[in-house]
């Protein structure tokens, strides 16, 4: 079936030429290569100062790279199509604060659409839709100020999807999500990944969420230090070091084990542990039946 | 018809402790903690603290309040204002009349604990990664030399090791420096290595208010808040029946429950 959305003739959605960036005296991306495939679903992960939001940043033009071409969907990113190529570019901040335009959240949410000289109808359909899906109908009216920081972090997620962007780049953007919220952001993402081939790049410190992308980037020092499946290079424990992440409890444990001699393999995963042990303990005949794990693992 | 963001809320909270208040996203937790400083004032009721009242408002609050309660606010690197770390960090205990000497005792300090170098209390803000920024806004409220110290969600947007180093710090400014500490977080697996007492705020209310421990097994008030059961204790919650394991009342570490599991089957 996922093939049937799968053109390959068409240029990729991101294309980094040989980029590099610097602050000052200051290197921060040293001839980086890459290509991100449309509707591919990146996480990037690297220690804070890795330069993981300045890539994000050139992605959209906030920045400009002293050499090497970016291109969009196939277009060299210049000054004459910036804002064009803009406006299929989601851009989410890790500091809700910084986004807000609007003097209420309803507002905020208009602008972006006003923007994109959409019809009014069209306009107020999705600020409902979209005010819906992160549960904001009753905080509409009121002013950003007002509102948590989590609350400031939905509103600035659904101001920015309701654009319908083709690329969406989240630069922390879960961070003041409590638990229950993120798990629902992660769906969502994971739905529109799929089911409306959005690409999308995340940057993120949360296990999970880099678990949950297609593909990892992890950057050190303006470098890609490692590129390819979440599930195999997490569980390398260099690469986790490097990106300052700390090891999983999952993975932790799972070393333990072993230095007891007990050996279920290595996960991030902690219902992939909870698993396994069962297995283990049904297999030594500690507990009756794999049923009961399931009755009293959940 | 009003509404009470906090709504008859009554707590009582020991000194040179870590305490942990937990909320889902617009409970009412950022709220609550800016009546600890005055900058909120309760309609109704009365709050006492560190021996001074608060509330019912006094026409003046306490001079010393602001002094003895050191509040960091989210994304704290955004109150850095001066041309370097250093200036920052004697900013508080100038302002609050302390001899230059005695000013330049505490930033130092307070510079130590933080584990901010020379090199870093030379340099400008903006030439600071994020981790540090935040470690320098933290001394920068510390260098005032506060009895309490609260930080609205600290490690938001840092990397994981930078958030354990940084609860790390909160928790000998604890128990080495005798300061209260009270993060307001929904990061229930950063702290539980750490705290010794948990609030948790649901619409207003108070829902839990206690050990951190006993919280783990009432996991309806945990999932009402719109958190998880850190991985450790859901570990633990299900080996403990058919391995005829005790009651937890502490946070098992990776290598000890290897041991416990490993003792178990043996």
């Amino acid at each position: 079936m996922s093939l049937l959305y799968v053109n390959f003739d068409k240029p990729p959605a991101v294309q980094f030429n040989n980029i590099s960036f610097s602050h000052g005296q200051l290197p921060v991306l040293k001839q980086l290569n890459l290509s991100i495939p449309e509707g591919q679903w990146v996480s990037i992960a690297g220690h804070n100062g890795s330069g993981k939001s300045t890539l994000v940043r050139l992605i959209n033009g906030l920045l400009h790279a002293q050499s090497g071409q970016v291109s969009i969907h196939g277009t060299a990113l210049d000054d004459t199509n910036l804002y064009q190529l803009r406006s299929k570019i989601g851009y989410i901040f890790a500091s809700p604060d910084n986004q807000f335009i609007g003097l209420t959240i309803r507002d905020d949410i208009a602008f972006g659409l006003e923007n994109l000289c959409l019809p009014r109808e069209i306009i107020e359909e999705r600020i409902n839709h979209y005010a819906k899906m992160f549960q904001l109908t009753e905080l509409l009216d009121r002013h950003p100020a007002t509102l948590s920081g989590g609350q400031k972090q939905r509103a600035a997620l659904a101001a920015v999807l309701a654009m319908q962007p083709s690329i969406l780049i989240l630069d922390e953007a879960t961070s003041m999500l409590d638990s229950s919220f993120r798990d629902f952001f992660l769906k969502l993402i994971t739905k529109l990944n799929r089911e409306e081939h959005m690409t999308i790049i995340s940057i993120s410190h949360d296990i999970k969420e880099l678990a949950a992308s297609e593909r990892l980037i992890i950057l050190h020092d303006g470098a890609i230090l490692a590129d390819g499946k979440p599930d195999i290079l997490l569980i390398q424990q260099q690469l986790l070091q490097a990106c300052r992440l700390e090891m999983p409890y999952a993975l932790q444990l799972c070393h333990e084990l072993k230095k007891q001699g007990i050996d279920i393999g290595e996960t991030i995963d902690e219902q992939e542990v909870q698993h396994r042990l069962w297995a283990l303990l049904s297999s030594k005949s500690l507990i009756a039946t794999k049923s009961k794990a399931c009755s009293n693992g959940h | 018809m009003q509404q009470w963001t906090l709504d008859h809320i009554d707590l009582s909270l020991a000194t040179n402790q870590f305490i942990t208040i937990l909320g889902a996203p617009g409970s009412g937790k950022s709220t609550l903690l800016q009546h600890f400083n005055g900058l909120l004032r309760a309609h109704h009721g009365s709050i006492h603290l560190l021996n001074m009242d608060i509330d019912p408002a006094p026409a003046k609050l306490p001079k010393q309040l602001t002094k003895k309660v050191g509040l960091v606010f989210q994304y704290p690197e955004q109150q850095l204002f001066s041309h370097t770390i250093w200036d920052d960090l004697l900013y508080g205990p100038l302002n609050f009349e302390m001899s230059l000497q005695e000013a330049e005792n505490a930033a130092k300090s307070a510079a130590y604990f933080m584990g901010l170098d020379d090199s870093i209390l030379r340099k400008s803000p903006y030439q600071l990664s994020s981790g540090q920024l935040r470690k320098a806004a933290i001394a920068a409220v510390l260098s005032a030399q506060p009895d309490m110290i609260i930080l609205d969600e600290p490690t938001a947007s840092l990397d994981s090791s930078s958030r354990l180093e940084l609860m790390q710090l909160l928790y000998r400014q604890c128990h080495e420096q005798q300061r209260t500490v009270i993060v307001v977080t929904h990061a229930l697996d950063e702290v539980m290595p750490f705290t010794d007492h948990i609030v948790v705020i649901d619409e207003g209310k108070v829902a839990y208010s206690g050990n951190p421990h006993e919280l783990m097994k009432q996991e309806t008030i945990i999932t009402k808040a719109g958190l998880q059961i850190p991985a450790p204790y859901q570990l633990y919650n299900t080996l403990k029946e058919p391995l005829q394991l005790g009651e937890l009342n502490h946070y098992p570490t990776a290598a000890e429950l290897a041991a416990t599991i490993k003792n178990a089957i043996k």
